[in-house]
């Protein structure tokens, strides 16, 4: 098979260009890219602005990044700050910094330390989160395991393991944010096989084993096996389920 | 206005199949289920959310078998309503006994001849096979439903498309729509067949799996 190799998309200084196929693409400074982008890695560093759709294997921001479109990544990693209009969709996700996805974002594992804001809702099968995220639909993951360091909010969240912690302050991070606002997750809707929940106010939490930890208001708790419970948590209805 | 289905929660549904949550919320990331299953509505607990009743049980036990010998990936390939990748000859169609002669025939008297069957003109005689299996309807009428697929089928790509046939003083006339959607009709205006062309899909992909 004849492969055509594309060109590269340089810019560095100030400046824009259109889009295109590409190889390699490579912002530094301050860029803008009109239309969609086709190329086999993206990266931008300092500030950038694409208006269109990504499609690369891997997706790369260190600084700021405000794509107007869609991106579709192999990898997605991201030091600093980007904001995406669109739909996300990756196999790994790995945001030190903040992200804020418009629409729904689909990966198979994400990593985040920091911050994230997804307006619809997010999918994958690990989600490991230390900071704060805002979820405007449903987190649909295997395996969900945060360490809370600010107040976050999720509308649902299924899955199989489901652990929501507070952040452990050694680790430096909860500096980066104000100690003035408790630190709590708040959900509707928690369903999972096994579940485990401190600082986390929902209105119902259903699954096999459940653990109410520490700082949790919880409206209803439905378990198959079993109930656990630590701290001052408190459940207002539990049931049993047969 | 047609009749609804029955629902099913998700607390019996998960009870009654032995599957548990896990499960369910993997087989949605991984359309296994489609998105518009998921119905939701207010109770006096909150949101709850139900399913069509019969096809989710037909769904769970479809999963549960395929799940010895598939990929997750391959049974939601097998269950979408996308095409698959085949090409078969007039020969080997009647062979595996997937569609009647008639259909095939009526198909190939109405689009001219043709060589070797891909995805969709297979599922349009599928169609009218199954159209015409319920004695419902005149071939003619057969004829007025192919040609109505043909003309809408780009834009029913991807949709949850349903084939209706109502007749009136003797009257025939086709209607396709998407789901979910509301119909109401006159009185006087008999609904002949209703017929889901996901669940065709599925049923001929099905059919294909068997024959390889």
């Amino acid at each position: 098979m004849n492969k055509v190799k594309n060109g590269d998309l340089k810019i560095s200084g100030s400046g824009s260009a259109a889009g295109g196929v590409f190889e390699d693409v490579d912002i530094s400074g301050s860029g803008k890219i009109n239309g969609n982008i086709d190329c086999h890695k993206f990266r931008t560093s300092g500030s950038s602005k694409v208006n269109g759709d990504i499609s690369t294997n891997a997706f790369k921001v260190s600084g700021s990044s405000h794509i107007y479109g869609n991106v579709d990544s192999e990898d997605i990693h991201v030091s600093g700050n980007v904001h995406i209009d669109g739909h996300v969709g990756a196999k790994t996700v790995s945001i030190s910094g903040s992200a804020h996805i418009e629409r729904h974002l689909a990966a198979e594992f994400i990593e985040i330390k920091g911050g994230v804001t997804i307006d619809e809702s997010c999918s994958t099968e690990v989600f490991n989160m230390n900071g704060k995220f805002k979820i405007g639909g449903l987190l649909n993951a295997d395996t969900v395991d945060v360490h809370l360091y600010h107040r976050s909010s999720v509308k649902e969240i299924g899955g199989e393991t489901i652990k929501v912690r507070i952040g452990k302050t050694a680790f430096g991070l909860s500096k980066l944010f104000s100690p003035l606002v408790r630190t709590e997750l708040t959900a509707d809707l928690i369903e999972g096989d096994t579940i485990f929940l401190e600082n986390t106010t929902a209105k119902v939490v259903r699954g096999n084993t459940v653990h109410i930890g520490a700082g949790c208001h919880i409206d209803l708790v439905e378990y198959k096996e079993k109930l656990t419970r630590s701290g001052d948590g408190t459940v207002r209805t539990e049931k049993k389920i047969l | 206005m047609l009749t609804e289905e029955e629902l099913i929660s998700k607390k019996q549904l998960l009870e009654l199949t032995g599957i548990s949550y896990g499960q369910l919320y993997r087989w949605k990331r991984k359309k296994l289920v489609p998105d518009e299953w998921f119905i939701r509505k207010s109770t006096f607990t909150g949101q709850e959310t139900f399913f069509p009743k019969e096809r989710m049980l037909e769904r769970v036990e479809k999963i549960k078998n395929m799940k010895g010998d598939m990929s997750l990936d391959e049974i939601a390939g097998q269950v979408s309503i996308f095409p698959t990748e085949i090409q078969l000859s007039q020969q080997e169609i009647l062979d595996s006994n997937i569609v009647s002669k008639v259909a095939l025939s009526l198909y190939l008297q109405q689009k001219g001849p043709l060589e070797s069957f891909e995805f969709q003109p297979l599922l349009f005689t599928y169609l009218i096979d199954q159209v015409l299996e319920t004695g419902r309807v005149s071939s003619d009428e057969a004829k007025m439903i192919l040609d109505t697929l043909f003309t809408y089928y780009d834009e029913m790509q991807g949709k949850n498309v349903e084939i209706i046939f109502i007749r009136k003083y003797g009257m025939g006339c086709c209607l396709l729509r998407s789901l979910p959607s509301e119909l109401y009709i006159d009185k006087e205006t008999k609904v002949i067949l209703r017929l889901s062309v996901a669940t065709m899909i599925e049923q001929l992909k099905t059919k294909l799996l068997e024959e390889r």
